[in-house]
């Protein structure tokens, strides 16, 4: 028996039902859908993971237990800083994927480096605020507000260093494979990642910085 | 007490009378439970691609609507045109990060630093192993898809005439 079966329900997605919305209209989507779309259910997994820390710091920072308050601790102009490094790492990454979509391995290279150096920039401001902290007395340990503090900015924190080490990884492989396809979805994956960080540090940033020091 | 010992024992009960009984009551269609939806339309286990060629859904319970149709017209639908399947391929990277993932887990719990930075350097070693792969696809043949799928189907129609019913 061969498929002459008008109504063969198996057919779908082979070329017939092309105008039914939905699961199988049209076949299987193209890879670099499937695994834009895979990236995102990651990165929204991670934003729900993030969505708790905030809220355990939403609850808690009152919880100084007689130890130093958001206001008494926190350097305005620092953290200035190192929203201005990420804010403008995240331009340069959008430059760099733009720059490999279009196959300039030059321009790509030079957005890629100032990409790592902004953000490295950012760890090292995160590192010596962090060390402060602590040489101060007011580590995580301190109290219920500084153990939500140190886990919220920490856990963004160890994201970046991680897409640090993502970025040098990516420059390497466009470096060895050249412009491939599936290279190419991993540095979209990648440019996602870097601009979920951002958002997530605007919310870090207005929630626990700006309202830390209004309060 | 009384209900959790009931319990326990129609649980034994079950057990032994699925060993005893084992022959009689084997399942050679995938669909025991003469189920509703289309993860009961493919064999147990199922082969890796799942499905031999992509169902059509038109709604809710979609393998009883193909079963409906094949009960009123007594016979199983007619065979599909096979088309090879595109499959990545197997890749034990899961496994090993998740391993090295454990590793970290506990050095950093229990304070051993070099464990933790050997956990670290593993996982990332594994996942630039894992990201420096050319060929990371493969292709099932039609012929083979065809092979697997006949011998789905006929275990089905063996069900047809075994029970009466149609169970695709």
């Amino acid at each position: 028996m061969t498929a002459t079966h008008p109504d063969d329900p198996n057919l779908v997605g082979h070329g017939r039902h092309r105008d039914v919305p939905g699961q199988g209209g049209g076949g299987p989507a193209p890879t670099r859908i499937v695994v834009g779309y895979g990236f995102w259910i990651f990165l929204l997994s991670d934003i729900v993971m993030f969505s708790c820390f905030f809220a355990a710091y939403a609850v808690l920072h009152g919880a100084t237990a007689g130890g130093p308050t958001a206001r008494q601790l926190f350097d305005t102009n620092l953290v200035a800083l190192e929203t201005g490094c990420l804010l403008a790492s995240s331009f340069s990454c959008g430059l760099a994927t733009l720059a490999a979509y279009a196959h300039y391995p030059v321009k790509f290279y030079a957005a890629m480096s100032v990409t790592y150096v902004l953000g490295l920039a950012f760890v090292v401001l995160e590192v010596r605020e962090f060390a402060h902290l602590v040489s101060i007395g007011a580590g995580p340990q301190r109290s219920a507000f500084l153990s939500a503090f140190f886990s919220l900015v920490g856990c963004h924190g160890v994201h970046v260093t991680v897409g640090l080490l993502w970025l040098l990884t990516m420059m390497a492989q466009v470096f060895a494979k050249g412009f491939r396809r599936d290279i190419m979805h991993r540095m979209m994956c990648f440019s996602l990642f870097w601009h979920a960080l951002d958002i997530i540090w605007v919310a870090l940033f207005t929630v626990v910085y700006l309202l830390g020091v209004i309060q | 007490m009384i209900i959790v010992t009931a319990g326990v024992v129609c649980q034994i009960v079950q057990l032994v009378y699925s060993i005893v009984n084992r022959e009689k009551l084997r399942d050679y269609t995938g669909d025991p439970w003469d189920g509703r939806s289309l993860e009961w339309a493919t064999t147990s286990p199922p082969p890796v691609f799942n499905f031999a060629v992509l169902p059509d859904v038109h709604g809710e319970e979609a393998y009883w609507g193909l079963k409906e149709r094949a009960r009123e017209l007594g016979q199983l639908r007619p065979e599909p045109e096979y088309q090879p399947i595109h499959m990545p391929r197997n890749s034990p990277t899961g496994f090993v990060c998740a391993f090295f993932a454990t590793l970290i887990g506990f050095a950093l719990i229990w304070h051993i630093w070099w464990l933790a930075i050997v956990g670290l350097i593993g996982a990332y070693a594994t996942f630039v192993v894992f990201a420096w792969r050319d060929v990371k696809e493969y292709w099932i043949p039609a012929e083979e898809v065809a092979r697997l799928d006949r011998l789905n189907r006929s275990a089905r129609a063996e069900a047809i005439t075994r029970t009466g019913m149609a169970p695709l």
